[in-house]
């Protein structure tokens, strides 16, 4: 039990408890009052159908509006839900919206069985999909316009992109085929800015074959070259060498996941 | 202030300056805040003159911000390029503006400004009409120009967030030879379907 004006050691909320008795859920695990980490890994969530449409209101929000001009007022009416409310389970505009910033769907290691030859055709088909569904789509146009101004949005696509070189086996250390990768990267947002955020006439009337043969093809000449200037790269190194560009690259990536921890 | 409210083309020796002043550091604001935060305050603050001074010339922030917006692409820029060399000559005319300290600025302000409200999209989108329509007067208007032209557009914007409002750091290295080599393959690509 925490104890009348303690912290939560996760979430760093203070609880007002009641006469020695906490009756406030921590924000982030949800565990009733306590500050025991076992008891954050098997949640009591009473409250999680009106957690989930708190969530839902925001991915609206935050994606209609933008994460400056949202409010926890106007997620609350959306949500139905008193704003008191909102705040108590999520503490603040920022715990939110990190909770709702979620890359998991468009995670590219679902394209780890795909022939490298076919990638592009591959990740344009599912991401226009993907794009169309509302709860995605929304999700992912709040955290683009969040990127736009805050850092730490900024930080998190930047990251968002290295995945990618993970999938395509390219060097990230390599500023020829980093470059590549970034390109690659900027059609495809591109191709979801023009759609569902400009909403540029001529480019919400193309056929989905289209931009899955057409666009698909231009970033998969992206791959390719990027892959070719990691292989040239790296036949030009002596063995010792390359063990040591590797093992560099997994700690960046070790780095990476330290970092997106905190 | 006396009935003579009309700032335009009324007493323009006396004013351009002024007039030149605030422009430009409604530009520098723009550009820095974006469309949204910029105040008429900040913008006056940069120009060294009295903010009443700044809505008397302007009258609103939105008039002003329409001031310091001028289309970036002119049909003729494209007429006399060979369509094998469109992909880009489209690339390198963007790339120069966007370069441009004095354009960049509100170039970037305005793309900004349109991706996250509605009055600036609406704008946006007008604006882009235009380009659009520069395009197609050299792709011809079979519905594959307008398809091949939209798909520019997906790149080019693209390119441009992410090299100048994402900061991509890899983007924002590459030289403008080296982009206008790699994304000018891409559009060329894009300029094939029109051809078909």
């Amino acid at each position: 039990m925490l104890a009348f004006g303690n912290a939560c050691l996760q979430s760093r909320v203070y609880y007002l408890s009641n006469e020695n008795t906490c009756l406030q859920t921590c924000v982030f695990c949800a565990s009733l009052g306590s500050m025991d980490k076992s008891s954050h890994a098997t949640p009591v969530r009473r409250s999680q159908p009106a957690r989930d449409r708190i969530l839902e209101a925001a991915r609206q929000i935050f994606g209609r509006e933008g994460y400056e001009h949202a409010t926890i007022r106007a997620i609350a009416a959306e949500a139905q839900i008193n704003a008191s409310l909102v705040m108590r389970y999520y503490g603040s505009k920022e715990a939110l919206f990190a909770a709702v910033a979620d890359f998991r769907r468009t995670d590219p290691k679902v394209y780890a069985g795909t022939p490298r030859s076919q990638l592009g055709e591959a990740i344009i088909t599912r991401l226009i999909g993907l794009w169309k569904d509302p709860t995605i789509g929304a999700t992912q146009r709040a955290m683009l316009r969040a990127a736009f101004t805050i850092e730490s949005a900024r930080a998190k696509w930047l990251r968002y992109g290295n995945e990618y070189a993970q999938l395509f086996e390219t060097s990230m250390s390599d500023p020829d085929a980093a470059g590549m990768l970034s390109l690659f990267g900027s059609q495809i947002i591109g191709l979801f800015i023009t759609r569902h955020i400009l909403k540029l006439p001529q480019v919400v009337d193309l056929p989905d074959e289209t931009l899955t043969r057409e666009v698909g093809r231009a970033v998969q000449a992206y791959i390719n070259r990027a892959r070719k200037i990691s292989t040239r790269g790296d036949a030009g190194r002596s063995g010792p060498e390359r063990a040591l560009r590797q093992a560099n690259s997994q700690l960046n990536v070790t780095k990476n996941r330290k970092n997106k921890q905190k | 202030m006396t009935a003579d409210t009309n700032t335009g083309a009324g007493k323009p020796l006396r004013s351009q300056p002024t007039r030149d002043r605030i422009l430009e550091a409604a530009r520098a604001i723009f550009g820095r805040d974006g469309y949204d935060r910029a105040t008429i305050r900040a913008i006056a603050a940069e120009a060294d003159i009295n903010p009443a001074m700044v809505m008397r010339y302007y009258g609103n922030k939105e008039s002003l911000f329409a001031a310091v917006t001028s289309s970036p692409v002119d049909p003729a820029d494209f007429q006399t390029v060979p369509k094998s060399h469109l992909g880009e000559s489209v690339i390198r005319h963007v790339l120069e503006a966007w370069d441009d300290p004095e354009k960049s600025a509100t170039q970037r302000a305005i793309l900004l400004a349109a991706l996250s409200d509605e009055d600036a999209r609406a704008r946006y989108l007008q604006q882009h009409q235009q380009s659009y329509a520069a395009l197609l007067e050299r792709l011809g208007n079979s519905r594959r120009s307008i398809e091949a032209a939209a798909l520019m557009s997906t790149q080019i914007i693209g390119l441009l967030v992410a090299r100048y409002i994402l900061r991509v750091p890899r983007l924002v290295s590459m030289s403008r030879e080296q982009l206008v080599r790699e994304v000018g393959e891409t559009l060329q690509g894009y300029v094939r379907i029109a051809s078909g």
